[in-house]
């Protein structure tokens, strides 16, 4: 049977166990709530000048360092059960293989992963329903925040990027943060599923963890150039510019990144059987020549 | 090697300092019904996990239909199994659940995995979702789901845990018809009834150690 089938039922089945896990809609709410709270002040501004405001908030919101660490936290919140083990593992991976079900389980992380930042995208236009007016520009509220600090007079915990208001237009801007985005939820996925499966532990979970404080550690005490193997830092469209560009941090490099980084971690998790045949048959082959007895396979 | 459909050479698995198979070896030869019995954490369910190739042995083989688990084949084909509890989408319906997992092989159509649930007594038609069964139609379920690809070797953990007296007895009758037909079947339970009624040769695991096959009056 194709192997690209059968990684697709597998896909197709740990997409069916979604609607099963209570922790996937209780993330879903925690991140909404978040982001109503944080784009609600938006609203409020914009009613309370009487002009409505454009849709554009998602590129700013994953511009923002914090914002962006909070939804980091919840993509990890979401894959932290890699490499999905439960009590169905024995009964799918014997029928489909172990390199079907793990590209099966790479397929399911993209697709999540795709899920998760269109909700976010989503979420940050619902506080604005009733101040919302369609546009191609950024529009008065959010250049008006974009320059300057009425924001804060309203309680608005993020920044509406200048920057981005200056370098994009809205729709540009929308397009590379969703790829962005979704390309460093997908790397965190990946991250947790290929360190988790290995180690057997929850080893990818905690390092995924430590990438997520990276940026802020990078900003408070490590060298700038660190900036450049920091996910979250490369995802904010917002931080290509002034001295992190010296250090070769722009768009361009950001998108090398993510798709090295991504190729390099979907093969390793695709891999990770033969990877383990090769341990297996190195040490096969050691204990051989130890003169030891048996056959070692584990 | 290959007369067998299941060949165990001198397998152990140790887990730190803990030895849970300690040199084990069995060959099981075709059409029969093979029992394991032995008390709980003795190394039985451990076995079956090394046949079935979810664990990799410490040291020694274990080839299934002459193939070397974990180097010729990850998981022995040709194999129905339920160990432990089987795991199912609890939002759908039996049917639906077998047909998921038979569509990864693509084996096997909707007729023969409506057969196969009602051969094990429960209703095909049902829509009621698998998270709502009791334990006794989820067992019967995962013995549906073993079955259900026609296999010719079946590994068994105490199939017949969790069911009632008339489940017990359509369990068994369905074993022994399996048998009839040529399929291997190993056994591993805690019920001395099953294995007298079912079983043609019996080991027991004792801490790691297979011992067997044993006399028919030590069974019952």
């Amino acid at each position: 049977m194709n192997p690209f089938h059968r990684a697709w039922k597998v896909f197709a089945y740990q997409m069916g166990r979604v609607n099963s896990s209570p922790r996937i809609p209780i993330l879903f709410l925690i991140i909404g709530i978040y982001i109503y709270s944080t784009v609600e002040p938006v609203a409020y501004f914009a009613r309370s000048v009487g002009i409505a405001s454009t849709p554009w908030i998602f590129p700013h919101l994953t511009s923002d360092y914090i914002c962006q660490m909070v939804f980091m936290a919840g993509v990890i919140f979401l894959f932290c059960d890699a490499p999905f083990t439960d009590e169905s593992y024995s009964y799918i991976v014997s029928r489909s293989g172990r390199t079907a079900w793990s590209a099966g389980h790479v397929l399911y992380i993209a697709a999540m992963s795709l899920i998760y930042v269109f909700f976010i995208a989503g979420a940050s236009v619902l506080p604005l329903l009733n101040s919302l007016q369609g546009s191609w520009h950024w529009g008065k509220v959010l250049g008006t925040l974009a320059r300057t600090n009425a924001g804060r007079q309203y309680g608005m915990t993020f920044t509406v990027s200048n920057y981005l208001t200056g370098a994009y237009s809205p729709a540009t801007a929308a397009l590379y943060s969703f790829l962005l985005e979704w390309a460093c939820a997908a790397w965190f996925g990946l991250l947790t599923y290929f360190f988790n499966a290995v180690t057997h532990r929850m080893v990818g979970t905690f390092l995924s963890a430590a990438f997520v404080l990276l940026d802020l550690m990078i900003s408070n005490e490590w060298t700038p150039r660190a900036f450049a193997f920091s996910p979250i830092t490369l995802s904010q469209l917002s931080t290509f510019k002034s001295f992190k560009i010296q250090f070769g941090i722009t768009l361009s490099y950001a998108a090398k990144f993510f798709i090295i980084s991504l190729s390099v971690l979907a093969a390793l998790c695709i891999c990770r059987g033969f990877l383990t045949r090769f341990i297996r048959s190195t040490r096969r082959s050691l204990f051989k020549k130890q003169g030891r007895s048996g056959t070692v396979n584990g | 090697m290959d007369d067998y459909v299941v060949s165990v050479k001198n397998v152990s698995k140790r887990f730190g300092d803990q030895d849970v198979l300690k040199h084990v070896s069995v060959d099981l030869e075709r059409g029969k019904i093979y029992g394991l019995i032995g008390r709980n954490g003795s190394g039985k369910t451990m076995l079956l996990k090394t046949i079935c190739g979810f664990v990799a042995p410490t040291e020694g083989e274990v080839c299934v239909w002459g193939r070397h688990v974990g180097r010729d084949v990850d998981f022995p084909d040709n194999l129905g199994f339920i160990i432990e509890s089987p795991g199912f989408l609890p939002k759908e319906s039996a049917l639906k659940n077998l047909k998921y997992l038979a569509s990864i092989k693509n084996r096997v159509g909707t007729d023969r995995i409506r057969e196969c649930i009602a051969q094990v007594g429960l209703d095909p038609e049902n829509h009621k979702p698998v998270g709502k069964y009791s334990l006794g139609m989820r067992q019967r379920l995962g013995i549906a789901q073993a079955i259900m690809e026609n296999p010719d070797l079946l590994i068994l953990d105490e199939p017949t845990n969790g069911l009632d007296n008339h489940g017990v007895e359509d369990i068994r009758a369905l074993l022994l018809g399996l048998k009839k037909e040529g399929k291997t079947i190993l056994i591993a339970s805690h019920s001395a009834e099953d294995i007298a009624v079912l079983c043609d040769s019996v080991y027991e695991m004792d801490a790691g150690v297979l011992t067997g096959p044993i006399p028919t009056d030590i069974r019952s």
